[in-house]
Protein backbone atom coordinates (compact mmCIF):
# COMPACT_ATOMS: atom_id res chain seq x y z
CA UNK A 1 0.00 0.00 0.00
CA UNK A 2 1.24 3.48 -0.81
CA UNK A 3 2.65 5.42 2.10
CA UNK A 4 0.79 8.53 3.22
CA UNK A 5 2.35 11.71 1.88
CA UNK A 6 2.81 14.17 4.74
CA UNK A 7 2.24 17.76 3.67
CA UNK A 8 2.89 20.62 6.08
CA UNK A 9 1.08 23.86 5.17
CA UNK A 10 2.69 26.99 6.57
CA UNK A 11 1.59 30.63 6.69
CA UNK A 12 2.40 33.59 8.92
CA UNK A 13 0.04 32.77 11.74
CA UNK A 14 -1.11 29.28 10.75
CA UNK A 15 -4.73 30.48 10.72
CA UNK A 16 -6.48 31.99 7.73
CA UNK A 17 -4.36 31.21 4.68
CA UNK A 18 -3.28 27.82 6.01
CA UNK A 19 -6.89 26.78 6.62
CA UNK A 20 -8.03 27.68 3.11
CA UNK A 21 -4.95 26.21 1.40
CA UNK A 22 -5.22 22.99 3.45
CA UNK A 23 -8.86 22.56 2.42
CA UNK A 24 -8.00 23.05 -1.26
CA UNK A 25 -5.07 20.59 -1.13
CA UNK A 26 -7.20 18.00 0.69
CA UNK A 27 -9.85 18.30 -1.98
CA UNK A 28 -7.21 17.81 -4.72
CA UNK A 29 -5.62 14.78 -3.01
CA UNK A 30 -8.99 13.15 -2.36
CA UNK A 31 -9.98 13.53 -6.00
CA UNK A 32 -6.61 12.08 -7.07
CA UNK A 33 -6.99 9.25 -4.50
CA UNK A 34 -3.59 10.02 -2.97
CA UNK A 35 -3.28 8.95 0.70
CA UNK A 36 -2.12 11.91 2.77
CA UNK A 37 -1.54 13.45 6.16
CA UNK A 38 -1.73 17.25 6.26
CA UNK A 39 -0.99 19.57 9.15
CA UNK A 40 -1.03 23.36 9.77
CA UNK A 41 2.13 25.22 10.77
CA UNK A 42 3.74 28.65 10.68
CA UNK A 43 6.52 29.70 8.30
CA UNK A 44 8.99 29.97 11.19
CA UNK A 45 8.64 26.20 11.76
CA UNK A 46 9.84 25.27 8.24
CA UNK A 47 13.45 24.29 9.10
CA UNK A 48 12.37 21.89 11.84
CA UNK A 49 9.42 20.11 10.25
CA UNK A 50 11.04 16.66 10.37
CA UNK A 51 7.78 14.87 9.58
CA UNK A 52 7.25 16.70 6.27
CA UNK A 53 7.56 15.06 2.85
CA UNK A 54 6.52 18.32 1.20
CA UNK A 55 6.10 21.82 2.64
CA UNK A 56 3.62 24.30 1.17
CA UNK A 57 4.27 27.87 2.32
CA UNK A 58 1.94 30.75 1.51
CA UNK A 59 4.75 33.28 1.27
CA UNK A 60 8.12 33.43 -0.42
CA UNK A 61 10.70 32.17 1.99
CA UNK A 62 14.37 31.42 1.84
CA UNK A 63 13.95 28.94 4.70
CA UNK A 64 14.99 25.41 3.91
CA UNK A 65 13.98 22.25 5.67
CA UNK A 66 16.73 20.45 7.60
CA UNK A 67 15.59 17.11 6.21
CA UNK A 68 15.46 18.47 2.67
CA UNK A 69 11.68 18.46 2.10
CA UNK A 70 10.83 20.61 -0.94
CA UNK A 71 9.19 23.96 -0.17
CA UNK A 72 6.44 25.04 -2.62
CA UNK A 73 4.72 28.43 -2.66
CA UNK A 74 1.00 27.74 -2.30
CA UNK A 75 -0.60 31.20 -2.38
CA UNK A 76 -2.44 30.26 -5.64
CA UNK A 77 -4.47 27.77 -3.61
CA UNK A 78 -5.66 30.66 -1.42
CA UNK A 79 -6.84 33.04 -4.10
CA UNK A 80 -7.57 30.53 -6.84
CA UNK A 81 -5.34 32.52 -9.23
CA UNK A 82 -2.87 30.04 -10.75
CA UNK A 83 -4.55 27.13 -8.96
CA UNK A 84 -4.30 24.74 -11.93
CA UNK A 85 -0.57 25.32 -12.34
CA UNK A 86 0.05 24.90 -8.63
CA UNK A 87 -2.04 21.70 -8.52
CA UNK A 88 0.07 20.21 -11.30
CA UNK A 89 3.31 21.25 -9.56
CA UNK A 90 2.12 19.69 -6.30
CA UNK A 91 1.09 16.41 -7.95
CA UNK A 92 4.41 16.25 -9.84
CA UNK A 93 6.31 16.86 -6.60
CA UNK A 94 4.31 14.17 -4.80
CA UNK A 95 5.16 11.72 -7.62
CA UNK A 96 8.84 12.66 -7.34
CA UNK A 97 8.93 12.33 -3.55
CA UNK A 98 7.03 9.01 -3.65
CA UNK A 99 9.44 7.50 -6.15
CA UNK A 100 12.45 8.08 -3.89
CA UNK B 1 -18.75 22.03 19.54
CA UNK B 2 -18.07 24.35 16.67
CA UNK B 3 -17.88 28.03 17.43
CA UNK B 4 -20.53 30.55 16.36
CA UNK B 5 -20.66 31.97 12.84
CA UNK B 6 -18.35 34.86 12.06
CA UNK B 7 -20.04 38.12 13.02
CA UNK B 8 -20.00 41.62 11.70
CA UNK B 9 -22.20 44.65 12.13
CA UNK B 10 -22.44 48.27 11.03
CA UNK B 11 -20.30 49.46 13.96
CA UNK B 12 -17.40 47.47 12.50
CA UNK B 13 -17.48 49.17 9.09
CA UNK B 14 -15.67 52.37 8.09
CA UNK B 15 -16.45 53.87 4.67
CA UNK B 16 -13.95 56.10 2.90
CA UNK B 17 -11.57 56.31 5.84
CA UNK B 18 -8.38 58.40 5.66
CA UNK B 19 -5.40 56.83 7.37
CA UNK B 20 -1.71 57.52 7.61
CA UNK B 21 -0.26 54.05 7.23
CA UNK B 22 -1.27 50.44 7.79
CA UNK B 23 -0.81 50.52 11.57
CA UNK B 24 -3.37 53.32 11.78
CA UNK B 25 -5.99 51.36 9.79
CA UNK B 26 -5.42 48.28 11.94
CA UNK B 27 -5.62 50.33 15.15
CA UNK B 28 -8.93 51.83 14.02
CA UNK B 29 -10.54 48.50 13.06
CA UNK B 30 -9.18 46.67 16.11
CA UNK B 31 -10.43 49.54 18.30
CA UNK B 32 -13.93 49.18 16.85
CA UNK B 33 -13.78 45.44 17.59
CA UNK B 34 -12.72 46.20 21.16
CA UNK B 35 -15.57 48.69 21.59
CA UNK B 36 -18.00 46.04 20.34
CA UNK B 37 -16.74 43.44 22.81
CA UNK B 38 -15.25 41.19 20.13
CA UNK B 39 -11.64 41.31 21.38
CA UNK B 40 -9.47 42.01 24.42
CA UNK B 41 -6.59 44.50 24.48
CA UNK B 42 -4.19 41.64 23.74
CA UNK B 43 -5.66 41.34 20.23
CA UNK B 44 -4.89 44.98 19.43
CA UNK B 45 -1.21 44.54 20.30
CA UNK B 46 -0.77 41.10 18.76
CA UNK B 47 -2.42 41.90 15.43
CA UNK B 48 -0.02 44.84 14.97
CA UNK B 49 2.98 42.68 15.84
CA UNK B 50 1.87 39.99 13.45
CA UNK B 51 1.44 42.49 10.59
CA UNK B 52 5.01 43.66 11.11
CA UNK B 53 6.41 40.13 11.09
CA UNK B 54 4.03 38.51 8.57
CA UNK B 55 2.29 41.21 6.53
CA UNK B 56 -1.10 40.59 4.92
CA UNK B 57 -1.27 42.77 1.80
CA UNK B 58 -2.67 40.93 -1.23
CA UNK B 59 -1.92 42.20 -4.76
CA UNK B 60 -5.34 41.26 -6.10
CA UNK B 61 -7.26 42.96 -8.94
CA UNK B 62 -8.37 45.38 -6.21
CA UNK B 63 -5.37 45.52 -3.84
CA UNK B 64 -6.36 44.79 -0.26
CA UNK B 65 -5.09 43.64 3.13
CA UNK B 66 -6.38 41.04 5.57
CA UNK B 67 -4.82 41.43 9.05
CA UNK B 68 -5.95 38.55 11.25
CA UNK B 69 -5.06 36.71 14.43
CA UNK B 70 -6.64 34.58 17.13
CA UNK B 71 -4.85 35.92 20.25
CA UNK B 72 -7.24 37.95 22.39
CA UNK B 73 -10.26 37.26 20.18
CA UNK B 74 -13.50 36.65 22.13
CA UNK B 75 -16.04 36.32 19.30
CA UNK B 76 -15.06 35.59 15.68
CA UNK B 77 -15.64 38.70 13.57
CA UNK B 78 -14.61 40.74 10.55
CA UNK B 79 -14.30 44.52 10.53
CA UNK B 80 -13.89 46.40 7.27
CA UNK B 81 -12.53 49.76 6.11
CA UNK B 82 -12.81 51.16 2.61
CA UNK B 83 -10.10 53.76 2.07
CA UNK B 84 -10.35 57.29 0.67
CA UNK B 85 -6.83 56.86 -0.68
CA UNK B 86 -4.75 53.69 -0.83
CA UNK B 87 -2.70 52.70 2.21
CA UNK B 88 0.56 50.78 1.83
CA UNK B 89 0.74 47.28 3.32
CA UNK B 90 3.62 44.87 2.70
CA UNK B 91 2.73 41.85 0.59
CA UNK B 92 1.70 38.60 2.23
CA UNK B 93 3.92 36.71 -0.21
CA UNK B 94 6.91 38.04 1.78
CA UNK B 95 8.44 39.46 -1.40
CA UNK B 96 8.84 42.80 0.35
CA UNK B 97 6.61 44.42 -2.30
CA UNK B 98 4.22 47.22 -1.39
CA UNK B 99 0.50 46.64 -1.83
CA UNK B 100 -1.57 49.83 -2.15
CA UNK B 101 -4.67 48.60 -0.35
CA UNK B 102 -8.05 50.16 -1.17
CA UNK B 103 -9.97 48.05 1.36
CA UNK B 104 -8.93 46.30 4.57
CA UNK B 105 -10.63 43.31 6.18
CA UNK B 106 -9.54 42.70 9.78
CA UNK B 107 -10.45 39.28 11.16
CA UNK B 108 -10.57 37.78 14.61
CA UNK B 109 -10.63 34.02 14.25
CA UNK B 110 -10.81 31.57 17.15
CA UNK B 111 -10.96 28.13 15.58
CA UNK B 112 -10.19 28.31 11.84
CA UNK B 113 -11.54 24.79 11.27
CA UNK B 114 -14.99 25.98 12.34
CA UNK B 115 -14.76 28.82 9.83
CA UNK B 116 -13.44 26.98 6.77
CA UNK B 117 -16.49 27.64 4.60
CA UNK B 118 -16.61 31.40 5.20
CA UNK B 119 -12.81 31.75 4.96
CA UNK B 120 -12.87 29.98 1.57
CA UNK B 121 -15.63 32.30 0.36
CA UNK B 122 -13.61 35.31 1.50
CA UNK B 123 -10.50 34.04 -0.30
CA UNK B 124 -12.46 33.69 -3.55
CA UNK B 125 -14.00 37.13 -3.01
CA UNK B 126 -10.59 38.77 -2.65
CA UNK B 127 -9.57 37.47 -6.08
CA UNK B 128 -12.76 38.77 -7.72
CA UNK B 129 -12.20 42.43 -8.60
CA UNK B 130 -15.85 42.95 -9.58
CA UNK B 131 -17.11 41.82 -6.19
CA UNK B 132 -14.64 43.97 -4.27
CA UNK B 133 -15.55 46.99 -6.43
CA UNK B 134 -19.17 46.44 -5.42
CA UNK B 135 -18.14 46.72 -1.76
CA UNK B 136 -16.15 49.88 -2.50
CA UNK B 137 -19.22 51.39 -4.15
CA UNK B 138 -21.46 50.90 -1.10
CA UNK B 139 -23.04 54.10 0.21
CA UNK B 140 -23.66 52.97 3.80
CA UNK B 141 -22.12 50.41 6.20
CA UNK B 142 -25.39 48.47 6.10
CA UNK B 143 -25.34 48.33 2.31
CA UNK B 144 -21.74 47.11 2.33
CA UNK B 145 -22.57 44.31 4.77
CA UNK B 146 -25.62 43.26 2.76
CA UNK B 147 -23.57 43.19 -0.42
CA UNK B 148 -20.77 41.27 1.30
CA UNK B 149 -23.09 38.69 2.81
CA UNK B 150 -24.73 38.16 -0.58
CA UNK B 151 -21.29 37.44 -2.04
CA UNK B 152 -20.54 35.08 0.89
CA UNK B 153 -23.84 33.24 0.44
CA UNK B 154 -25.11 34.45 3.80
CA UNK B 155 -22.35 32.75 5.83
CA UNK B 156 -21.72 35.91 7.87
CA UNK B 157 -23.85 36.65 10.94
CA UNK B 158 -24.69 40.33 10.46
CA UNK B 159 -27.23 40.45 13.31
Amino acid sequence: MAKNIHICVCCGGGIFTTTVVTEEIESLLRSEKIPYVISPHTITEIPNLTEADIIVATGKTSATNKKGAPVLIGLPMFTGVGKEEFSKLLLDTIAEVSSK
Amino acid sequence: MSEPRMKSDERLVVLGGSFDGSAEVIACLAGLAKDGGFVEDLFIRKVQERETEFPTGLAMPVPLAIPHISDGCIVPFVSIATLASPVVFKSMDLSGDDVFARIVFLFGILDPKSQVAVLQKFARTFANGGNVEKLLGSCTPGALLRELNDILDGLLDVG
